[in-house]
């Protein structure tokens, strides 16, 4: 089990940038390491942008471990080829010692495979439990984002290991972790742990931690743009390289498999050590993706510093234009109760809570929501919580820092004519 | 004939659940049970393939003897056969554990080519059991499922949701899918099918006829257990503000502009 060493941190693309859970991780780590004080890993997948690594490092990992996917029978002489794009793509040797770019099809069942590329899960898996393997990580953590949700149980089964999901607290004691989560329904919070099997695995919402660049220079909010998640090629990665284990493939004229070298790249600028390392991949059954459709970023809620929020108090969805009016004023966002979403009143983008989205505004105004402790779970790291509802028993009042009995249709037309 | 199953669990309301002020425990008595809700979306997503495409759907439920309810409930609406696993060994099993269950009990009693899966309980809230039990079967997974777009004998054409937006994705069979909604509400029993859900027989697996050895399952067989359990903590006594309607209104106008420009 010492044979089990780092934390490491899955690091998550979103648009051009890095998803803010990636980076409230790194700090994480960086804290436990504190005590544990071993290394920070960042794992990054295919080839990010310049401004991802640039990003990444001023959260202060000890290491950036770069996972790439080859085709099996991968050329060792063309090695400086092979990063060309996202795709998964390798030259084949011919009989006469030359060598030939492909890019291959899976093809079974007639039908054209997933084509293997840094946005199939089952791939990004794959890597990462050949990467576990080779390095042992003691932890793995991810955000429990739709990506990092069936990333992390897909790494787990196959490692036979143990994932403790939406961690609302991670705490080392020795080499053990300590995962605290809500559970049944959030009613109650459990301590998990992961006794024997490694390494041990855990997903976090986003807000829960905090991201602190190590220059305390806050990080810019991610861009307005949809822009489309095909990883950037950076030949800048490629800046002094020193190979120190050089390739050859041997007398018998035999290729040598892709993960027996690696590449170190040291950057005089920092102390970050980034490894690189490359697995052979067998083709695999998987679902293609045919079609992307990015969703307008107006609708994430989860950014917003204040928010308005509606549940089935409303009596109908008419509820929702006078918050609307009401969130216009303050330069807010909507937000729901899946009470309110389930009924068809709202869009899913909208839904606070632990099937929805986790918010942590500077104002949360509740307004005919009774406070489900799944609906709590997703908006209690708001600053201030006022609560408007006409049952004084809600359990919303319980959270709240202002509570506020009464009819919201009579309360709040008065508020937004005040403000 | 295409073959659907779909895992169904029974979980306690948790919409509905109160917490003992006092002892800070959790007031067991008279919790209702339901069925899980995304379950009931992945059911009524199978029973909609089946009408298009026609085929057999299967339901397998792990509980005790009142998860019955579930997989009758299921035949009520159109599900064709239904199991439920159950063994003592069983009992504790975490997330691992409760995959390699269920992926036993879809061997022993499959094949199928789509199997289907609530995207999470609302008692765990893990949404780790479906992509866990596609890694167990070998089988290629598709998350977070909200619509089917076309469905062919050879191949399906699914809509799924992503943090930035949706995805169309194409794959053939067999596959794994954990649904997140249907288009559509569970739709209602007829006559015919509730009549028909009493007389059905609900198979029983147990850790013999799946081929398990007790000893590798349960809290035994399971990687991570519950080290402490204790209550959340509540914010601090909230404020209530008093008064006329007016005199509220006013009051959190002040409030929030104070709370608002504050920085």
């Amino acid at each position: 089990m010492s044979a089990y060493r780092n934390i490491w941190v899955v690091i998550e693309n979103l648009r051009d940038n890095i998803h803010p859970v990636s980076l409230e991780l790194l700090t994480k780590a960086r804290e436990l390491n504190r005590t544990l004080k071993q290394n920070t890993v960042a794992v990054v997948y295919g080839h990010p942008g310049k401004n991802s690594i640039e990003t990444i490092k001023r959260f202060g990992p000890d290491i950036i471990l770069q996972l790439l996917a080859v085709y099996p029978g991968y050329c060792s002489k063309h090695n400086s080829d092979f990063i060309e794009s996202g795709i998964f793509s390798g030259t084949e040797k011919k009989e006469d010692g030359s060598c030939e770019n492909f890019n291959k099809n899976y093809t079974e069942n007639g039908l054209e495979h997933g084509w293997l590329n840094y946005r199939n899960i089952e791939l990004l898996s794959k890597m990462t439990l050949q990467a576990i393997e080779e390095f042992k990580p003691l932890v793995i953590l991810c955000g429990a984002t739709s990506f990092g949700r069936i990333l992390m149980p897909i790494i787990a089964a196959g490692a036979k290991t143990g994932l403790t999901a939406d961690c609302t607290d991670l705490t080392m004691d020795g080499e053990l972790l300590l995962s605290t989560r809500p559970a049944f329904g959030g009613n109650i919070m459990a301590v998990i742990v992961c006794e024997s099997a490694r390494p041990q695995m855990a997903t976090v919402r986003p807000h829960v931690f905090k991201s602190i660049p190590l220059d305390n220079i806050p990080v810019e909010k991610l861009s307005n743009k949809n822009a489309s998640i095909e990883n950037i090629l950076d030949k800048n990665i490629q800046q002094n390289v020193t190979v120190e284990n050089s390739l050859m493939d041997d007398s018998t004229g035999r290729i040598i498999p892709a993960k027996n070298f690696s590449l170190y790249i040291g950057n005089k600028e920092s102390d970050v050590r980034v490894i690189t390392r490359h697995y052979e991949i067998q083709p695999f059954r998987t679902a293609r993706i045919v079609e992307s459709i990015p969703e307008d970023l107006e609708l994430d809620i989860s950014e917003a510093e204040i928010i308005v929020s509606g549940g089935r108090g409303l009596g109908g969805p008419e509820g929702f234009k006078l918050l609307e009016k009401l969130a216009l004023k303050l330069g807010g966002v909507l937000g729901a109760s899946r009470g309110a979403v389930d009924l068809g009143w709202i869009s899913h983008a909208h839904q606070v809570g632990q099937t929805g989205k986790s918010v942590s505004p500077k104002l949360y105004i509740a307004c005919g929501i009774s406070g489900a402790v799944q609906h709590i779970a997703g908006m209690k790291s708001s600053e201030k919580i006022i609560a408007i509802n006409e049952d004084p028993e809600a359990p919303i009042f319980e959270y709240a820092d202002y509570g506020i009995v009464g009819d919201l249709y009579e309360i709040v037309p008065r508020i937004i004519s005040q403000l | 004939m295409m073959k659907f199953c779909v895992c169904m669990k029974q979980v306690p309301d948790t919409q509905n659940v109160r917490v003992d002020p006092e002892k800070g425990t959790l007031i067991r008595k008279g919790i209702p049970v339901i069925t899980n809700p995304f379950d009931e979306s992945a059911l009524e997503l199978a029973l909609e393939l089946k009408d298009i495409i026609g085929g057999h759907v299967t339901v397998l439920t792990m509980g005790p003897t009142s998860s019955e309810e579930v997989v009758r409930d299921a035949l009520s609406l159109g599900a064709d056969r239904a199991f439920r696993i159950t063994d003592g060994a069983f009992a504790g099993s975490d997330t691992l554990a409760t995959s390699r269950v269920l992926g036993k009990a879809i061997q022993v009693t499959g094949p199928y080519d789509i199997l289907l899966f609530g995207k999470q309980a609302i008692d765990g809230d893990t949404a780790q059991v479906g992509p866990e039990v596609a890694v167990f079967l070998g089988l290629p997974l598709v998350g977070f499922v909200t619509d089917v777009i076309e469905i062919k004998k050879n191949c399906i054409l699914l809509e799924r949701v992503t943090d930035w937006g949706r995805e169309r994705v194409l794959c053939d069979y067999p596959l794994v899918i954990t649904v997140l909604k249907a288009k559509n509400r569970l739709r209602m029993p007829k006559l015919e099918g509730i009549i028909r859900s009493f007389k059905e027989e609900i198979g029983l697996l147990t850790h013999k006829n799946l081929g398990l050895q007790p000893e590798k399952c349960g809290l035994k067989g399971s990687p991570t257990r519950v080290k402490k359990i204790f209550s959340p903590e509540t914010r601090s006594r909230v404020h209530f503000i008093e008064g006329s309607v007016e005199e509220k209104a006013a009051e959190a106008v002040r409030l929030i502009k104070k709370l608002v420009l504050a920085d």
